[in-house]
């Protein structure tokens, strides 16, 4: 029995004790460095050549770049150890750095150094922005030149770029230099509207054709005017209002489409607006006649910029009176004929209001209808409204009337 | 009779049986539906977005904005930051799984051909990376005026990798590394175009110029105790936080004689990467007593953190930022402790990468703090010749036998002889009982352990920190598991019992001799 916890006992300790290893001790590994070159161009095929003492399997070639790294394993070639580097290393200019390592010791380390390769040809990437600018000395689209070998490296500080601009008759050049991977270069815009037009050359390289338009500059004042065919207030007729010519301050036409608000202010103080786009620097902007006399004064706006001068236009009434017959218990209002200027009868659509008022003068209701053929009709149903007295006061087109009625059946 | 006999042993036998047999099927179905049920968090449908802050956070300073081309906006700055540091993020992780994933959305077309190129070579090879950058100082050289390109240098980024061929680590590095970068805004997302490895700016701060002389001959006369409130232990900052009662402690701690405490900060409790200041708050005012009672306070960092992954270090390096920096100030502070026996990780996290994780923890806290010595609490003197020469004091904890401390300490002490030596943890549980077998030591064997242990610690004038003030009702399974004949002894190695009467060892860490 005892023996058996015994033997148990061993075994659970067995079991419980940790194993205990002992590093494995190597005696360092002695390495130089043959290659002697440090300096490559990118392309160019890269051999590392080592020589150590000793030989082993786990002398690797640790290689890192800007983009990443890589472990290159043991590679004996008549007692040398030689690492080939791949393309994707070669081919990526600026500092590789390597290490020489063997089970986490550094045995040498050092970098080399791969400069762009640019016999082969340039490549250029161009970035102009923005695409448009105003007209006159403050704004500019810059271009900027990213240059590149066929590798797709930047090529080498102070490389040289010449940047042609063309804007109507005058082409320049201009030369700047490479400077933290790319050159660039403000292409300050012209005091007239239109196309700049901008290419760049590197190495022999050019690049497409980029384009800034230039649009003209903030507007400036300008001068309006009303058209009308008669200055009768017949809710009819259209009144048209016209600019001149809306230019910036260098001369330059506005762009198609500038929108122009023109702010109308009635007798009453009341506003009305219509808005219009320019062509060619001139805007048009219509608006429907009044429908009862009155006087406007209007300006107009290009919000942000620039303003017009202030007109004033006053309309006749066109409409000298009108009749109104109650019918059916006085719960059936005719109002009109409406007739303007040369009796005709006005236009369907004008606006006759009647307020309806208690005859102890308590207001009740408000009805609004539109004339038809120039009449309208109001009828006053006996559900909404009992019999009795009653004061109507009906409005249309700036005329008012007053009438006490007593409604009785219908 | 015999038959009757073996008639009842039959039935028991076929009774039995078929107990069994139901119980195998019921625990077999058990089983089925339990494999069932697992697999993926449902969740994981939805395709929630991880955000960034949780998983890379290293620390980004933009040293100058300064450009010719255009103002920078700090919206753009914060935008650019984001998907650089994105872009090294996923650059990381590519590198980490051989995986293509998300390089497209932070590379141009022709950048991202250079790392699946690299990615391939390493498939091929059968080798993959861990790797981590610690700082990035990037300096704007241009930024387009149209805002869609930036080119910016950013200076001696600390790089941190491990390369593994196959399962095994082959070799670990850290390198301080420049790139010129340039970005192009495509579709909404900042991407690399280009990227060049450049040459380091030499480093002008000055890391040597730190004033710890005080603190170190402070140590050199330390008395403390390890301190855990009586009714929270392993959780002085949880619910329980009550600052009257660590003051009260504190009160008896100075009493007692001592002049330190050590107080230890969990990882997850302090909220990792995004540290929670109210936890701060609490560590302010455990401090403030600290200094009202005039006890030094040693803060252990880092508690129940046993993560190490490469991955994972830029969170625990903006832990360690927001705390150190939070109470680096504060005059009661003695030092930094970075880990509580993180020798006890070798086995489970490779020795390589723990040792790794501290080497790069003790240059940080140096940066953030360069005014407080810094140390580790190694679980053994044999242990604690790690990392002797990057920490300013050497600490260690000590639970086995008396007899033997003088031999190991001098050991320790001829191995490392330039820097002061703390016996960091030591104690004597007076657990008696079913559970050890009634081997343990009792009240009256821990009083016999101190004196013995105080008479060389006060011989030798080795400064020392025993463990602890009050046994502890209940021990958190973190601490020592659920077993009882593991946990019960973590409740006795007080010198107050849980109601807070003296025992007996208390008589000889009442006296400290030398007392201030």
């Amino acid at each position: 029995m005892y023996k058996k916890l015994i033997i148990l006992y061993i075994l659970f300790a067995l079991g419980c004790s940790s194993k205990k290893e002992e590093a494995p001790r190597t005696v360092p590994i002695k390495a130089s460095l043959v290659t002697q070159k440090t300096n490559y161009k990118a392309g160019d095929s890269i051999r590392l050549v080592f020589t150590a003492d000793q030989q082993s399997e786990n002398i690797k070639l640790h290689i890192k770049n800007a983009f990443g790294t890589l472990l290159l394993p043991y590679q004996k070639q008549n007692d040398q150890i030689v690492f080939t580097l791949p393309t994707n290393f070669t081919r990526k200019a600026g500092l590789c750095f390597w290490k020489l390592i063997q089970e986490n010791e550094t045995l040498l380390k050092g970098n080399i150094d791969i400069i762009p390769m640019t016999e082969k040809g340039t490549n250029m990437e161009t970035y102009f922005g923005p695409r448009s600018i105003t007209a006159g000395d403050n704004d500019y689209s810059m271009l900027v030149i990213a240059p590149t070998d066929v590798y797709d490296n930047t090529v080498s500080n102070s490389t040289e770029v010449t940047i042609k601009t063309q804007f109507l008759e005058k082409i320049s050049d201009i030369k700047v230099a490479t400077n933290n991977l790319m050159a660039w270069y403000n292409v300050r815009s012209p005091r007239k509207s239109g196309r700049v037009l901008v290419t760049a050359l590197c190495n022999g390289t050019t690049s497409n054709e980029l384009t800034t338009i230039v649009f003209p500059a903030n507007s400036t004042d300008f001068k309006i005017d009303a058209i009308m065919d008669h200055d009768f207030a017949d809710g009819n007729q259209i009144i048209k209002f016209k600019s001149d010519k809306i230019k910036d301050e260098f001369g330059n036409v506005v762009s198609d489409g500038t929108l122009v608000t023109f702010m109308i202010k009635n007798q009453k103080d009341a506003y009305l607006y219509t808005v219009g786009t320019t062509i060619d620097g001139v805007v048009e902007a219509r608006t429907l006649h009044p429908a009862a006399a009155a006087e406007w004064n209007i300006q107009a706006y290009i919000t942000g910029a620039s303003k017009s001068n202030a007109i004033n236009v006053s309309f006749k009434t066109a409409i000298a009176d009108y009749e109104i017959y109650f019918s059916k218990g006085n719960r059936n209002l005719d109002i009109g004929p409406l007739k303007s200027f040369m009796k005709q009868l006005v236009p369907d659509g004008i606006l006759v209001q009647l307020d309806i008022y208690s005859s102890t003068g308590e207001f009740i209701e408000t009805k609004k209808t539109t004339t038809k053929k120039g009449v309208s009709n109001i009828f006053l149903s006996p559900e909404y409204l009992p019999d009795g007295t009653y004061k109507f006061i009906i409005e249309a087109v700036g005329i008012k009337k007053e009438i006490i009625k007593e409604i009785n059946g219908g | 009779m015999a038959v009757k006999l073996n008639k009842t042993l039959y039935r028991t036998i076929i009774i039995v049986t078929f107990v069994a047999i139901n119980a195998l099927i019921i625990s077999g179905i058990g089983s089925a539906m339990v494999f069932l049920n697992t697999g993926a968090d449902r969740t994981s449908m939805l395709h929630l977005e991880v955000p960034m802050d949780e998983v890379y956070r290293p620390k980004v300073e933009w040293v100058s904005l300064e450009n010719p081309g255009r103002p920078m906006e700090q919206q753009t700055l914060g935008e650019i930051t984001n998907d650089y540091m994105n872009a090294w993020h996923v650059r990381n992780i590519a590198f980490k799984k051989n995986d293509y994933y998300g390089i497209e959305d932070f590379y141009t077309d022709s950048a991202r051909v250079r790392l699946y190129e690299n990615i391939n070579l390493n498939l091929q090879n059968n080798n993959w990376y861990k790797r981590t950058t610690l700082n990035h100082n990037p300096e704007i050289d241009f930024y387009s005026t149209d805002g869609t390109m930036v080119v910016f240098k950013d200076h001696n980024v600390t790089e941190y990798q491990e390369i593994y061929s196959g399962e095994d680590l082959l070799f670990t590095e850290r390198d301080t590394i420049s790139y010129h970068v340039m970005m192009l805004l495509e579709d909404g997302f900042w991407r690399i175009r280009h990227l060049k490895e450049i040459e380091n700016i030499k480093d002008t701060t000055n890391y040597s110029n730190r004033d710890i002389t005080s603190k170190i001959e402070k140590i050199k006369n330390l008395k403390g105790i390890n301190y855990y409130p009586k009714d929270s232990p392993w959780d002085t900052f949880g619910k329980h936080f009550n600052d009257t009662i660590i003051d009260q402690d504190f009160k008896i701690i100075h009493k007692m004689g001592l002049n330190t405490i050590r107080i230890f900060i969990q990882y997850e409790d302090f909220g990792k990467s995004m540290a929670n200041y109210k936890k701060i708050e609490l560590l302010k005012k455990v401090l403030d007593a600290a200094e009202k009672n005039n006890l030094d306070v040693l803060i252990t960092l880092f508690d129940f953190y046993g993560d190490y992954d490469v991955s994972n270090w830029t969170l625990t390096h903006r832990h360690a930022e927001a705390i150190v920096n939070a109470v680096k100030e504060h005059p009661a502070l003695l030092g930094w402790d970075l880990k509580n026996e993180p020798d006890l990780d070798f086995d489970a996290r490779g020795k390589h990468r723990v040792l790794g994780w501290l080497e790069q923890m003790i240059i940080n806290i140096k940066q953030l703090d360069p005014n407080h010595p810094v140390t580790i609490g190694w679980s053994s003197p044999e242990a604690a010749v790690e990392l002797s020469d990057d920490v300013d004091f050497v600490s260690y904890h000590y639970y086995r036998a008396v007899g033997d401390f003088k031999q190991a300490h001098d050991k320790l002490k001829s191995l490392v002889p330039n820097k002061p030596k703390l016996l960091q943890e030591y104690g004597m549980s007076s657990y008696k009982g079913l559970w050890n077998l009634y081997r343990g030591a009792d009240e009256q064997g821990q009083l016999a352990y101190y004196e013995e242990m105080q008479n060389i610690l006060y011989k030798e004038n080795i400064p020392f920190m025993f463990w602890t003030l009050y046994d502890f009702k209940s021990v958190p399974k973190s601490v020592a598991g659920s077993l009882p004949w593991k946990t019960k002894k973590q409740h006795f190695f007080g010198c107050l019992d849980t109601i807070g009467n003296p025992k007996p060892a208390f008589k000889v860490l009442s006296n400290i001799k030398g007392r201030q």
